[in-house]
């Protein structure tokens, strides 16, 4: 099992290192100087003659490290490694390559030894705050909503599921079959739309607020956490219900084939000959071998309540990842997308690990040590 | 395993008796119908108008001309006016006789008297013949509402069909190929079947960097004016592109082939051709498609819609890969397969005309919930505003107005129910083809 880790977290290193590239190349290739954002979203941005912001720009850059090379080593041609001397102009020399080589001193290189050597992912353009603060101050927001949807979801699909393959063909079966294809369906984003239009808007039922978590004018920081809580609460619940809606649908489905290929077996037929009760059939013998496709959920839910989801958090206007991607994305502040980025690949990593483990303690017959 | 030639017609038996997927089936045609003719559906220009003695075929004729402009005789001043025909606001000329689309109003068309979110059962203007702006009749009814600039929701919906079903089928063809393409290629040849010489493979760097180099770096010039140009052009220099750096791979390959005295690079090597492709697909399988979805168009200053089909066929590739890969592992196993290479077939033989037929169902069953999920992808996009030119309206689109004002259920209900139904279509016709073609299939 341990060496089965150890080789899984060897193979998945490469990939990590291809993510961080992946990641690093889409800040690089993003249109817009990020210095000169830096510099207007600071006060004094206005103020300054040309002259003195071309040299404050110069400075700021080399300040970031944004005057350094990007990677260890790059290509250009001949003609522009040798620009300042015109004189020298050809035309061939636009045809040959030339390979520069920056040894350690290069934007990646520092990048990658803040992260393993100092735990620090930048500041972030937008707020100028360390991204690692950015990201503590929103995480709670994404993983508090995630895990209560899917705490909720397998609380409402198991059931469902479990009871639709047992009553399979019947009433309960296809209503409950056609419902949730309906569910899924429906893309996230329309689902809250609609939420919104009809359940915050004065014109139909005014039951909850727009968006937002708190209102500004209420909401004291000094409360104790349970009077915050109350106050969250009817915030939260149209937030909720579109991010566990699409899960149920998916649960449910899965959870449904699952147990209906257990309930086609012959040990489930010497249950009720024995003369076992319905229930414990259902729970004990059926549920429990049925579970193992829904482990494979477990391996999505680290990344996915890291990210929260861009489209709800944006719709709600919810203070969670999925917005502060968005926005960085809107605002090119690369340092916060590539920081989640190789978060959520290094999540990955990690889910796929707990399935595994998982995995080899629901089923005893799997071995990870043999092959 | 079913031969795909010869059961066509029982997959076409099959996939009829589920009655869900072949309602489903008819509705999409429908759709197809619609979009074809949306220019016959909801258009500005009447079908038939008779203006100063005068027929006109006002859509026929922009059909034909797009800048058409004719002339006519004002009665009262017997003067020659111009009648320039896409500009003309034809609801607004004394027309002697008329015949309308069942939508007389355009897509992007801004309708100045029902600005700022007319319900469609608000009182609605236009201005007549007379220039007096008066209660709209039923014919001229926004019957769906408008939105904040006055734009048809009706027409906005018909339009964006055309849009939608582009998008699902253009970019999961895409998909389609680069998946097939890269997932056969990872399949067939594993990592211990294609040998060369360890010269070769070491020449491999020089050569891909060379290929980089002449193909793409001193190109990049002649490929952003290609892309800006048009399709056409832009495919031409990619073509070209691909070309020179798979010729300058091939230089490569060719010199480690010669002769050496060096028996250490004689010696042939495996190429592990899997183990690259099943990293390639892992980054993105550990990524969830939205977010780079959403992260690579928004790195496109200009927006245009082939651009973020690209996008979205290309980030959905990776995971057709990763199924005819592993349909491929399973079938070149098979004895018929080693029977075609006992009998000297050769490769290309073997993956497209033996092993490629038996492993297309779970494919094409992906491909339709695919298309599905493309659609929710762009839709997704259109409703945050990237990616998607401003101008064009998409159902994404209308229904982000309704985030603008929440009052108006219209702006979120008809694009929502569009939206939804071509969602639950492919979603049927997908379970209905995995039921046709092999129910074990899970994608």
């Amino acid at each position: 099992m341990l060496s089965y880790i150890i080789r899984r977290v060897i193979l998945f290193i490469p990939t990590l290192i291809i993510i961080s590239f992946l990641a690093f190349g889409i800040s690089v290739l993003a249109p817009g100087d990020p210095v000169e954002r830096l510099l207007n979203a600071s006060e004094n941005a206005g103020i300054q003659n040309k002259a003195h912001q071309a040299s404050l720009i110069q400075k700021k850059r080399h300040e970031l490290g944004l005057d350094l090379p990007l990677f260890y080593f790059s290509i250009s041609t001949l003609a522009e490694s040798n620009k300042s001397n015109l004189s020298s102009y050809q035309a061939w020399k636009n045809y040959i390559p030339v390979i520069h080589y920056y040894a350690g001193h290069n934007q990646y290189h520092h990048w990658l030894y803040n992260i393993i050597f100092r735990g620090s992912f930048g500041i972030s353009y937008q707020t100028q705050l360390p991204v690692v603060r950015e990201i503590k101050a929103r995480l709670p927001w994404s993983l508090a909503l995630s895990f209560i949807s899917f705490l909720l979801a397998f609380g409402i699909s198991i059931p469902i599921g479990m009871y639709a393959a047992r009553y399979k063909g019947r009433f309960f079966d296809k209503a409950s079959s056609l419902l949730l294809f309906l569910l899924y369906a429906l893309p996230n984003f329309l689902v809250a739309t609609l939420l919104l239009v009809f359940f915050a808007n004065p014109q139909f039922l005014n039951w909850f607020p727009e968006s937002g978590v708190q209102d500004a004018l209420n909401f004291n920081e000094d409360w104790p956490f349970l009077t915050k809580l109350v106050h969250w609460a009817p915030y939260l619940v149209l937030p909720i219900i579109t991010y566990t809606y699409g899960a149920i649908a998916l649960l449910s489905r899965q959870m449904r084939a699952g147990a209906v290929e257990i309930f086609d077996n012959e040990y489930i037929k010497t249950a009720r000959a024995k003369g076992l009760p319905e229930g414990k059939i259902l729970w004990k013998h059926v549920f429990r071998n049925a579970l193992m496709p829904i482990i494979t959920l477990f391996a999505n839910i680290f990344p996915t309540a890291f990210v929260g989801s861009i489209i709800i958090e944006t719709i709600f206007a919810l203070p969670g990842m999925g917005r502060e991607i968005y926005e960085a994305i809107l605002n090119y502040d690369y340092p916060v997308i590539v920081a989640v980025f190789t978060i959520f690949g290094f999540l990955t990593l990690v889910g796929y690990l707990v399935a595994d483990i998982l995995y080899a303690v629901a089923d005893p017959r799997i071995s990870y040590s043999k092959s | 395993m079913k031969e795909t030639g010869d059961n066509g017609k029982n997959t076409w038996r099959i996939f009829r008796k589920n009655k869900p997927a072949l309602v489903s089936f008819y509705f999409l045609l429908f759709f197809v119908f619609i979009a074809l003719s949306s220019d016959f559906i909801a258009n500005k220009q009447p079908i038939y108008a008779r203006y100063r003695d005068t027929n006109f075929y006002p859509i026929f004729q922009t059909f034909a001309n797009k800048n058409r402009v004719d002339s006519t005789i004002n009665p009262v001043t017997k003067k020659f006016e111009k009648l320039q025909f896409d500009i003309t606001d034809w609801r607004e000329l004394p027309l002697q006789n008329v015949v309308w689309v069942p939508i007389p109003y355009s897509a992007s068309e801004k309708d100045k008297y029902n600005m700022g979110y007319i319900s469609p059962s608000a009182p609605q203007f236009y201005k007549n013949a007379d220039g007096q702006i008066v209660p709209a009749p039923y014919i001229l009814k926004h019957h769906l509402g408008t939105n904040n600039i006055g734009e048809d929701v009706a027409a906005g919906l018909i339009h964006g069909t055309s849009i939608a079903l582009r998008v699902g089928l253009i970019s999961m063809s895409i998909a389609g190929f680069l998946g097939i393409l890269f997932g056969a290629f990872a399949g067939y040849f594993g990592d211990n079947k294609i040998r060369i010489s360890r010269l070769s493979y070491i020449l491999l760097i020089p050569g891909i960097f060379l290929g980089y180099f002449y193909g793409i770096f001193i190109r990049i010039q002649d490929l952003k004016t290609a892309f800006h140009t048009g399709l056409l052009q832009s495919i031409g220099q990619i073509l070209i592109s691909v070309f020179i750096f798979s010729f300058l791979i091939f230089i490569c390959y060719i010199i480690g082939r010669a002769p050496l005295k060096v028996s250490f690079f004689r010696m042939k090597v495996f190429v592990p051709i899997d183990i690259f492709i099943s990293r390639f697909i892992e980054i993105f399988d550990s990524i969830p498609a939205l977010l780079l979805i959403i992260t690579i168009s928004s790195l496109f200053v200009e927006k245009s819609l082939p651009l973020v089909m690209a996008i979205i066929g290309g980030l959905m590739s990776p995971k057709i890969a990763r199924l005819t890969r592993a349909e491929f592992l399973k079938i070149r196993n098979l004895e018929y397969i080693q029977t075609a290479q006992a009998l000297g077939f050769g490769d290309w033989r073997i993956m497209l005309r033996h092993i490629l037929p038996n492993a297309l169902a779970p494919v094409i069953v992906y491909l339709a919930f695919g298309i599905a999920y493309a659609i929710i992808a762009e839709s997704s996009l259109s409703f945050l505003g990237i990616g998607v030119p401003a101008d064009t309206v998409t159902w994404g689109s209308l229904l982000s107005s309704a985030r603008a004002d929440y009052t108006a259920w219209w702006m979120a209900v008809f694009p929502g129910l569009a939206i939804f139904i071509t969602v639950a279509i492919y979603s049927l016709i997908g379970e209905g083809l995995r039921e046709a073609l092999d129910p074990r299939i899970k994608v």
